[in-house]
């Protein structure tokens, strides 16, 4: 289970930390007979099974943070708008409950970009008895539910001040006694002001400033509408989770926590109202309860009871073999993310405050071998180089490599600064292969330039609670350099998801923000808040290339590499799409090969 | 002159496991004078080890006084005890637990030097073979360990050892005991000759009571923690007193043919009562031929008793006439 | 039996100590000479290490991106460069065995080490003294000795962050225990025994008699448990290191390697392979000589 926004544990590595000793063979399976293109009529039915070894972390749309429990949303939550499962367009938002995307032309956003009408589809339903129409006052609750005390969502900082009235809204929500009566007479009685219910599928979204992102933010999970029963039970509670309503095409029929997930087919669902999600399967079953060698064995076995992963990977030591064999069944996605990459602490005092000085982070990243550590951490294929701020599926994305392995203008560098010889303290996870290869790979590379590393090996439980996340650990010179990785919240136009918590000066510091090394630059703090007003998405896109330039050239980190996700799917599995926002081929679009849809 | 040694009324109690306690020592008084052998007598388990325990100051006495050379020991520090350890030494009776098996005999003879720093190095090393010679052991077994020695060779190691310091007080706890008849003798005499090199008091103790005969001036008979009956050597012998110093005495092989016939044998009845609840009166009621109402009431004074001198001490209310038959008196009681 | 010229004039007849006997017995043990040999070449691997980088020309945590690694990152396997291959971030398995060995070795004898002397101390302690310092450390063994201690050392080790000396602590810590109630158990026999009382007459204090006459006594079960116990350190060693609980990167150790090896083994079945060799064939030599060195001392064998 990979966390969205800060990585846990470097992705590759989560993985590959199982000690359980199965016999395997990569031999004579992955025939190419069904393939994962559409090829061959589409046939419905079956059960589509997913084998894992993690839950979902809430059975609650407006909660709900993680990959797999997106996954797990996808087949019965909607939301107005979402990533479809088409080759090439998986980080393009389309409408999904809304009856389109808003645009000035068509008046759904206002002329200063700061007012979003959007409507709903008329036809969607809930599966109550009887079945009942989407309203805008479910997405209105839906939204306010994100605020609540309970369990609040963990997203929240990316919105809090652009929806008018949210921190207001959130604010006095959490002085609410945390019961469901509490909790539901809030909702239904204090208004959220920057979120109307126009009329009975009309909703309207009044901003604080211009977003061109907006409609991408609204892809997430959070912003799913919300029936009024739902209010009988506290929010992410496994009672709410075995008591969900549905308005996808699916029905959650019962989830045991950390054991399994049924779905069944959900009557009120109507294919005419849902462009997206074709579900050919009548049922989807998830144990959560297989090992990770199991899960590769079985769906490379491609027995009818193993048909795709739910919340793992494929091994990565196994994955240059999958790769060299042109496995038609393995995919590699795109994950949007910056992971690992090497954070500078900006304010260290050590050696004489020499990382505040650019010149020298710019010297150590001209040091480190970017190829060196991608190559240990699996190669290229698996994690194409990234040497500026955004990956490249983000909108601003502008290929740019400041610092190319140079190690003799990392020399000069240092010499100019008057530091020839550092010894810098690296922080990273003992415990997480990625986070030990990439340490040792860059002790290797900085001794080459005079630069000494010295590990600070921290327990995974204590890496952001006791080190990163403290602001004092840092300006007390605890570690100088250390490893962390970045998951966007959501896809395409997303860049603020990075800049905001990331390289915002002040706002940005931990605990609230990410900016670990307490990058401070005014100047690039202007640019991206000139980014994030900026009123139309070409404007934003030229303006965080900028930012993405300003950031690179503070080098307050070091890039390496935005990796891939891999994904297996079995044999008998078509159609197979993988989505970034669900880190997996999307459960809903699938179709099994008749004769294996056990 | 001071004796030696005096011990007034000692008392040693043990607690034993299931909360009651052993008197193994139940009010004891005695003396030991400079250069005289003690003989100390009793059946086993009577309580002689502990008696010489409390005597080294091995053990703490429960009550009463122990007085070395004129000064109340009782209670001394461990200190003052270092001290004494070089004057009161003890030869114990088992030759093969009395020395440590991993240890080497030149080092365990040399202990006592290491223990009190009086000589390190070579000097002790020439201390050491001088003491084996001494007693009789080749100075070139020096770096042996006691399993390559015999029965008596040990005890003349124990014996070595014991001397090192040359104590004024060296108490042998049944030092043959152990060994075979014909060794007996050369220890005995070892420990005769060394007496009069170094002007040496013995407290020795045994339950054999021709060996105690042999080597004694004065012999004290012990009964169940107490002493009943003390007396010169020949005495005790020609003027027993005490009906279970008789007794003992009568187990006697007999060493003169013409006694032989008015010598009685007299087999004690029953079993020694347990030291834990040791009979009330007279410790020995319960097993004298000769036991009156009285004995088992009252508890007899160690005095002397007919017309005995002040030399002669016996604890019992009946004690035997010369000549007396005992016998008759078992006939008489039953 | 051996005379000896001594610088004094008479000739110095040598005694044959238990020990003495014992390792005559042991010199015979086919068994237990060979394991001894496999120990002696482990050393020798372990003294010499360095002379395997300057033989291969591969430092121990030099990583050889492009002779040592696929471009995918795979181990390589053995070949006349890297005999034994190498490791996931390309360096030599041979080398690293070679400098794991040490680690291996240190922390073998180091907290063994501790171990037996914090045991033979307390146990003796406990056994001797009597009374309420052997009520508390009899408690206090039977509290370690109940206590999981891999979870323990997990935790531990968490906490502190992963080193050299914590791990020989936490080892000797746990394992103290099991030597103290072994010597404690011979001490209570013991201190009755008459000798303890001679000494004590003799005017010696409990240090000296518990060191110079007890000592000596308890000494052979704590050498044969003592030889056994240490290949159980060193595999505890690599089991904390496979945890990710050993020493800290890049410095090499056998359960360090097994654990990054892992992830390979279908893969690149060198690096799991050699280590693993390592760690075995050395705790095998360690317990086979050790049960040599129990025979040898067998106390039945040894009221000659
Ligand atoms: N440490 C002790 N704890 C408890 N009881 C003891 C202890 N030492 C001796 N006793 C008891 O005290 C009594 C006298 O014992 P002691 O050893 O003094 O007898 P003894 O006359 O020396 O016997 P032996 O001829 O067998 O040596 C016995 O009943 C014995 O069991
Ligand atoms: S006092 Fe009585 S019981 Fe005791 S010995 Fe004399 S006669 Fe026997
Ligand atoms: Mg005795």
């Amino acid at each position: 289970m990979v966390k969205r926004r800060r990585f846990a544990i470097v992705t590759a590595a989560v993985a590959s930390l199982t000690l359980v000793a199965a016999c395997n063979n990569n031999s004579g399976s992955g025939t190419a007979s069904g393939g994962s293109g559409t090829t061959g009529t589409a046939v419905t039915g079956g059960t589509l099974n997913l084998l894992g070894s993690g839950d979902v972390d809430y059975m609650d749309p407006n909660i709900s943070y993680y990959s797999s429990g997106y996954l797990n949303l996808r087949m019965w939550s909607r939301q107005l708008f979402t990533y479809p499962a088409e080759q090439g367009q998986t980080t393009n938002p389309v409408a999904d409950l809304a009856t389109e995307l808003p645009t000035a032309a068509n008046g759904g956003i206002s002329a200063d970009g700061k007012t979003y009408k959007i409507k709903i589809r008329t036809g969607a339903k809930w599966n109550t008895s009887p079945a009942r129409q989407v309203t805008a006052a479910d997405l209105v609750r839906g939204v306010k539910r994100t605020a609540n005390p309970v369990q609040p969502f963990g997203g929240i900082p990316d919105f809090a001040s652009l929806i008018v009235g949210y921190q207001a809204f959130q604010n006095g929500f959490a002085k609410v006694a945390k019961t469901p009566q509490a909790i539901a007479d809030y909702i239904e009685k204090t208004p959220l002001p920057g979120v109307e219910a126009k009329d009975q599928t009309t909703v309207v979204f009044h901003l604080t400033h211009p977003a061109t992102y907006f409609v991408d933010m609204l892809t997430l999970p959070a912003f799913s509408p919300a029936p009024v029963e739902v209010l009988k039970y506290l929010p992410a509670s496994t009672e709410l989770g075995n008591h969900e309503i549905s308005d996808g095409p699916y029905q959650v029929d019962s989830w045991v926590p950390t054991k399994s997930i049924n779905y069944s087919r959900n009557p009120a669902w109507d294919p005419a109202t849902d462009p997206i999600r074709k579900a050919y399967v009548d049922k989807i079953v998830v144990n959560e309860t297989v090992s990770q060698e199991s899960i590769q064995q079985q769906l490379q076995t491609g027995t009818a009871s193993a048909d795709l992963e739910f919340d793992m990977s494929p091994a990565p030591s196994q994955l240059p073999a999958l790769i060299a064999k042109k496995d038609p069944n393995l995919n590699l996605g795109d994950t949007s993310s910056s992971n690992p990459y090497v954070v500078y602490n900006t304010v260290s005092p050590n050696n004489t405050k020499a990382l505040t000085d650019v010149r020298v982070r710019q010297a150590i990243s001209y040091a480190i071998n970017r190829d060196h550590i991608i190559q240990v951490l699996g190669g290229p294929t698996v994690n194409p180089p990234l040497s500026h701020v955004l990956p490249d599926a983000i909108t601003g994305s502008k290929q740019n490599d400041p610092y190319p392995y140079n190690p003799d203008k990392a020399k000069q560098l240092l010499a100019a600064a008057g530091h020839p010889h550092l010894t810098l303290k690296l922080l990273y996870r003992n415990s997480s292969e990625g986070g030990s290869k990439a340490f040792q790979t860059i002790q290797q590379d900085l001794a080459k330039v005079g630069i000494t590393v010295v590990g600070v090996p921290s327990p995974n439980a204590d890496f952001y609670v006791k080190y990163l996340q403290v602001p004092t650990v840092a300006q007390r010179g605890v570690w100088d350099l250390s490893l962390a990785g970045w998951a966007p919240d959501w896809y395409g136009n997303a860049a603020l998801s990075f800049f905001n918590p990331l390289y915002f000066g002040q706002p940005s510091f931990p605990p609230i923000g990410s900016n670990f090394g307490l990058y401070n630059n005014p100047a690039a703090t202007a640019l991206i808040k000139q980014a994030t007003d900026a009123p139309t998405t070409d404007a934003a896109a030229a303006l965080w290339a900028q930012a993405d330039a300003k950031v690179m050239a503070d080098a307050p980190f070091f890039p390496i590499t935005s990796p891939k996700n891999a994904n297996y799917h079995a044999a008998q599995v078509n159609n197979a799409v993988y989505i970034p926002a669900i880190q997996n081929f999307d459960p809903t679009n699938v179709w099994l090969a008749s004769g294996k849809q056990g | 002159m001071t004796p030696l040694l005096r011990i007034e009324d000692v008392h040693k109690e043990f607690p034993t496991q299931r909360r009651e306690v052993v008197h193994a020592v139940d009010g004891v008084s005695l003396e030991v004078r400079r250069g005289e052998t003690l003989g100390l007598v009793g059946e086993t388990g009577c309580g002689k080890s502990t008696l010489a325990r409390c005597i080294a100051r091995l053990y703490d006495v429960t009550s009463g006084s122990v007085w070395f050379d004129g000064h109340d020991i009782t209670s001394s520090s461990r200190r003052e005890l270092r001290a004494l350890r070089r004057s009161v030494q003890v030869i114990f009776q088992d030759p093969y637990g009395s020395l440590n098996p991993r240890r080497r005999v030149g080092s365990i003879i040399g202990d006592p030097f290491a223990i009190h720093g009086i000589a390190a190095g070579p000097e002790r090393k020439k201390k050491v073979q001088e003491l084996m010679e001494l007693v009789g052991l080749n100075p070139e077994h020096y770096n042996r360990f006691p399993a390559e020695f015999s029965g008596g060779q040990r005890q003349r190691i124990g014996v070595a050892r014991a001397l090192a310091l040359r104590p004024k007080l060296v108490i042998c706890d049944e030092p043959v005991s152990a060994l075979d008849v014909s060794i007996q003798a050369q220890i005995i005499n070892l420990l005769a000759d060394l007496q009069h090199e170094f002007d040496l008091t013995y407290v020795f103790i045994s339950h054999d009571l021709s060996v105690v005969r042999h080597v004694s001036d004065r012999i004290a008979v012990m009964y169940l923690g107490k002493i009943v009956e003390v007396a010169p050597t020949e005495e005790l012998f020609g003027q027993t007193r005490h009906p279970y110093t008789r007794a003992l005495l009568s187990a006697l092989p007999v060493a003169d043919p013409d006694t032989a016939d008015s010598r009685e044998q007299i087999i004690l009845a029953g079993d020694i009562p347990s030291a834990v609840g040791p009979p009330t009166g007279c410790r020995f009621h319960t097993r004298c031929p000769k036991a009156g109402a009285v004995c088992g009431s009252s508890e007899p004074p160690l005095e002397p008793v007919l017309d005995d001198g002040p030399e002669h001490r016996t604890a019992c209310f009946f004690p035997l006439t010369i000549g007396e038959n005992l016998s008759a008196a078992v006939l008489k009681a039953s | 039996m051996t005379a000896i010229m001594e610088v004094v004039e008479a000739p110095q007849i040598q005694g044959r100590s238990p020990f003495t006997l014992a390792m005559r017995r042991l010199r015979r043990d086919k068994v237990a000479m060979v394991s001894l040999a496999v120990i002696a070449l482990i050393v020798l691997m372990a003294v010499f290490a360095p002379v395997f980088a300057h033989l291969t020309g591969h430092p121990p945590n030099e990583q050889y991106r492009d002779t040592g690694l696929t471009p995918d990152g795979l181990p390589r396997g053995p070949d006349g460069t890297f005999w034994l291959g190498t490791d996931d971030l390309g360096r030599d398995v041979l080398v690293r065995i070679a400098y794991g060995a040490r680690v291996s070795l240190l922390v073998g004898v180091a907290a063994t080490a501790i171990t037996v002397a914090v045991g033979i101390v307390l146990g003796l302690a406990a056994g001797f003294l009597g009374g309420i310092v052997d009520t508390v450390l009899a408690r206090l063994i039977d509290v370690v000795l109940s206590v999981p201690f891999l979870l323990v050392a997990i935790a531990l080790v968490s906490v502190t962050g992963p080193s050299l000396t914590i791990t020989v602590l936490v080892i000797g810590f746990f394992s103290w225990a099991s030597v103290a109630r072994i010597v404690r158990g011979q001490v209570l026999s013991l201190r009755e025994r008459e000798f303890v009382e001679a000494a004590r007459s003799l005017g010696a204090g409990d240090t000296r008699i518990m060191f110079v006459d007890i000592l000596p006594n308890v000494l052979a079960p704590v050498i044969v448990y003592t030889t056994l116990l240490v290949p159980v350190v060193i595999v505890t060693q690599a089991t904390l290191s496979f945890l990710g609980l050993g020493l800290p990167p890049p410095t090499a150790d056998w359960g360090g390697m097994i654990n990054e090896a892992q992830a390979y083994y279908t893969t690149a079945w060198w690096f799991i392979l050699f280590p693993g060799l390592a760690l075995l064939i050395t705790t095998l030599a360690f317990n086979l000589f050790g049960d040599g060195v129990r025979d040898a001392f067998d106390p039945r064998a040894d009221r000659s």
